[in-house]
């Protein structure tokens, strides 16, 4: 228990780091990119490179956002249950969303691998994209850890705390 | 008992994709006196552009409609259609695609039934400025889908590639001059009202496919198999037609309302602008040798059937 | 089952889960399209369907506004650039009942001018004003109401990512189209200042009146809010010039606002971090968001109820006010359900041929169904908007903010009422241009 928790708050520290270099590095290319189409050419493939950058940026930022329970949840009925309840229900939420992106992150990754093994390039750069579709797998499976961490806490400690 | 089948499509109800698809989908309820139903999900509410293959696969829909130029790399021989060689018009263009498919039954499309194949109508430049020489093109920005990058970058033009949602601001703002993309989008979406200028280069179409699920076709009973089977080739050419007389009905529209400027490149402008092009298809037939493909053959043989279909 | 009974189960298991189980709201439609989904067809149809929609939500080049807006807001949050914006608010119009909220939705109508997204001008907008709002003692109610409002005008006020989709389904000039939304949105923010105006009036304690101030403290007040007034004549110059594109405004935006921040030494290393970090889990949250309701959205597309309802209603036989009359109610509803450009994107396909057989001129009836439908990203259950200020406004309840918005719900009905007798306030601007 104790350790899974290090594992996915350390996990998600480097997750945050990169979609932090990944956010810079947005605002520079865009910012690069409207300079050097006024003094010389566009870069090339701005539009494709900002959006798997996105991508990434989004799906490592999932883990520590529900981590912070800053996805937001509607209350009004559910705080009105007893403390047992609300222990019970939020177990199961957690569990069923845990296996939701768990599941999805399989997926995203199979996609990934039929993109690879397609052959699939972006379209203006030409270049293999699959291993951003990897990333985004990747940021599903960080979710699902919090989730896991999530419900397993939901039985140890209050949730009124 | 009705089948029904469910039909997806990835541009706006109104674009031509969409249009062959309610055509179909009418000529086969009829021809199978209802046996068959199809719901049509226009503009992407059940799959997008680049999920299409992969969806109809995975049984999300029954039928989709794909762009193969939007999956590079993906499908390398029927994308050889969308090379610089000289498709005059769609209805041309579609029977090609069909006859070459037939031919050399890619890889890529063993996983599904092919119901029919057409293209795009031939890519023109619409412009703020007049491009009449390569060197009016020289350092021009043009949005294009990723297809023609190649093309406009031999050419001297920059490509950018955005959404086409993106287009009509980008060119009101200035972020591009201009487009380079067939010509019924003069009409449909506006464009004569800022691009008063087409540089007729007729180089480069998009090759499309309808496909369905295999599980579902094999499930359905041969006298309707038959029936779909029967539509193929009538399809291709009735898209490539329609598409082919909108394109006309989009210029003279443009022509009256707007007063565009057609420009004709003169023969030898015409051959310099092809020289620079032959590079792409020499790239593209090392790319097609290094994954075993027959090259030199493919090119050869969409030469000969332009000749056979225009 | 019939498809339809699934698609009104599947509602109301996403109403158990989000209110019974109080399961994030992005999770929960995710999870209910998901199911709807595999349930019609099969398990693996509807897994591939959400791992696609995953990744091409979250790659989609049109989304990366987000973050960079949603950066430039919070920037002008820790280097308090906001701060002094609202005490020159304040010093300005916060003897008048609501002024600062006033001034909120005025400047919500300015963002919106630059950012075509509504849950962009929210997260902007909240991380910005909610703070000073609630430090001048202005109720969440109206604060966050008023917010969440405003941020709809994101796709009335052109650019907008609505008006493009429309024009693009019913091939119509986008930037006629553009024009014509100016003047409505005009309308809407003037209907919505009203509002404020009208419950400030009702309410004292809501929104309560500053001091009056000199004239000399009025403008030695204007100092501050000189970095903000630079950032917004530079975005809107590079704009009008041409020198990018909406979508770039964001980054543009947000380098500007860095830059600034870093010559007037006013943002730290660690509230530089500060702003990184948060943006990022806004951007994760508001895009979950987006991409949960795309989910939902191919569930209830795989229904057929938005096209069954669509073809129903073009068939009535009534009388073509009746007719448009529940066409915006369905939108009105719709928008309350499902993500408004999926709604769109169905519906417009069948309403269209409608309207025009009923002789509305197609741009009024663009135009009008922005309104309309933009009126359901303020509604439960799926109000993206709604909840992205609920998620940011720190120590406010999701209820609070809905019942906010509630009050402001009569200025949409009289705005399109308005619009309605007068369409001169759409086609106005677009027949000037020709
Ligand atoms: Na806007
Ligand atoms: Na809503």
């Amino acid at each position: 228990m104790k350790f899974l928790e290090k594992i996915n708050t350390v996990l998600n520290k480097c997750a945050l780091a990169i979609a932090g270099g990944i956010l810079v590095f947005m605002i520079l290319l865009t910012f690069a990119n409207i300079v050097l189409r006024q003094v010389w050419v566009p870069v090339r493939g701005t539009y494709e490179i900002m959006g798997f950058a996105g991508a990434v940026l989004t799906a490592f930022a999932m883990g520590i956002t529900q981590k912070k329970k800053e996805h937001i949840r509607v209350d009004i009925l559910f705080n009105k249950f007893p403390g047992k309840i609300k222990k019970i229900l939020s177990a199961i939420n957690a569990g069923i969303c845990c296996a939701f992106f768990f599941v999805s992150g399989l997926y995203v990754a199979k996609k990934a691998y039929t993109l690879y093994e397609a052959g699939e390039v972006s379209e203006t750069l030409r270049i293999a994209y699959y291993p951003f579709t990897y990333a985004v797998a990747a940021g599903c499976f960080l979710l699902a850890a919090v989730l896991l961490s999530d419900m397993l806490l939901a039985f140890s400690k209050d949730v009124n705390k | 008992k009705t089948t029904s089948l469910n039909y997806a499509n990835f541009p706006p109800a109104p674009t031509f994709p969409c249009i062959q698809m309610e055509r179909w989908k009418t000529q086969v309820e009829e021809r199978t006196h209802g046996a068959v139903a199809i719901n049509t999900f226009p503009g992407g509410t059940l799959l997008g552009a680049k999920d299409m293959m992969d969806g109809v696969i995975n049984g999300q829909a029954d039928i989709g409609c794909i762009c193969m130029a939007y999956q590079p790399g993906r499908f390398t021989t029927t994308n050889a259609t969308s090379l610089p060689l000289g498709i005059p018009d769609a209805k041309t263009g579609s029977l090609v695609l069909l006859d070459l498919y037939n031919k050399y039954q890619p890889r890529a499309f063993e996983k599904v039934k092919v119901l029919t194949m057409f293209v795009s109508a031939p890519a023109n430049i619409m412009s703020k400025y007049p491009v009449k020489t390569l060197s009016d093109l020289k350092g021009l920005d043009l949005r294009a889908s990723g297809g023609a990058a190649q093309i406009l970058k031999s050419w001297g033009a920059n490509q950018i590639g955005m959404p086409m949602s993106a287009t009509p601001e980008a060119l009101q703002k200035g972020v591009v001059n201009g487009l380079f993309s067939s010509l019924e989008v003069m009409k449909d979406l506006k464009f004569a009202e800022i691009c008063r200028n087409v540089t007729m280069t007729n180089t480069v179409i998009y090759p499309f496919a309808v496909i369905m699920n295999k599980n579902k076709w094999n499930a359905l009973p041969e006298d309707v198999k038959k029936i779909m089977d029967g539509l193929v080739r009538e399809q291709s050419a009735w898209t490539g037609e329609y598409m082919d007389n909108h394109v006309e009905e989009s210029i003279n529209w443009s022509k009256q309302t707007y007063d565009i400027n057609v420009i004709n490149l003169s023969d030898a402008e015409k051959t310099e602008w092809d020289n620079k092009l032959a590079p792409i298809i020499e790239n593209w037939i090392d790319d097609a040798n290094k994954k075993n493909l027959p090259g030199d053959q493919i090119v050869t043989d969409i030469k000969n059937l332009i000749k056979t279909h225009r | 089952m019939s498809l339809t009974v699934i698609g009104i189960t599947g509602i109301l298991i996403l109403m158990l889960l989000l209110f019974v189980f109080s399961m994030p709201v992005s999770f929960a439609m995710a999870i209910v399209g998901f199911c709807g989904f595999s349930y019609i067809i099969n398990f693996n149809a509807g897994v591939n369907m959400v791992s696609s929609e995953l990744w091409s939500v979250y790659s989609k080049y049109g989304l990366t506004v987000i973050p960079l807006f949603i950066f430039m807001g919070q920037i002008a949050f820790y280097s308090g650039v906001n701060e002094k914006l609202y005490k020159a608010a304040y010093k300005w119009v916060g003897h008048i009942r609501g002024g600062i909220a006033m001034a909120t939705v005025l400047a919500c109508s300015a963002f919106a001018a630059i950012c075509g997204s509504n849950t962009a001008t929210a997260a902007t907008m909240t991380t910005v004003a909610f703070p000073q709002m609630t430090k001048y003692s202005y109720k969440p109610l109206l604060s966050t109401g008023a917010i969440a409002c405003g941020s709809t005008l994101g796709v009335v006020i052109p650019p907008s990512v609505v008006l493009i989709i429309i024009g693009l389904s019913t091939e119509q000039s986008i930037a006629k189209l553009f024009y014509g939304g100016i003047g409505a949105g005009i309308l809407l923010s003037i209907l919505l200042m009203f509002t404020v105006y009208v419950l400030c009036r009702l309410n004292p304690s809501w929104g309560p009146v500053g001091p009056q101030f000199s004239f000399k403290e009025k403008l030695s007040s204007l100092s501050g809010a000189v970095e903000m007034l630079i950032l917004f004549f530079l975005i809107m110059t590079g704009l009008y010039i041409g020198y990018f594109t909406p979508s770039e405004a964001g980054g543009a935006g947000a380098f500007f606002c860095l830059v600034i921040s870093v010559v007037r030494r006013s943002l730290s290393w660690k509230n530089f971090i500060s702003a990184v970090k948060d943006t990022l889990r806004v951007s994760s949250m508001v895009i979950l968001l987006i991409a949960g309701a795309m989910i939902l959205g191919k569930f209830l597309a795989l229904t057929r109820i938005p096209f069954n309802i669509a073809s129903w209603v073009a068939s009535l036989p009534v009388s073509g006010t009746v007719v448009l009359a529940v066409i915006f109610l369905i939108y009105a509803v719709g928008g309350a359900i499902m993500d408004a450009l999926a709604l769109l994107l169905i519906t417009i396909p069948i309403f269209f041929p409608v309207a025009q057989e009923l002789g509305c001129d197609p741009l009024w009836f663009a135009v009008i169904i922005t309104v309309v439908t933009t009126l359901g990203a303020v509604t439960p259950p799926v109000g993206a908007t709604t909840y992205v200020v609920a998620g940011m406004a720190k120590g406010t309840e999701l209820k609070e903010v809905f019942k906010g918005v509630s009050f402001f719900l009569p200025a949409y009905i009289l705005c399109i009422i308005l619009l309605m007798i007068f369409p001169a306030i759409i086609t106005f601007l677009p027949t000037l241009l020709q």
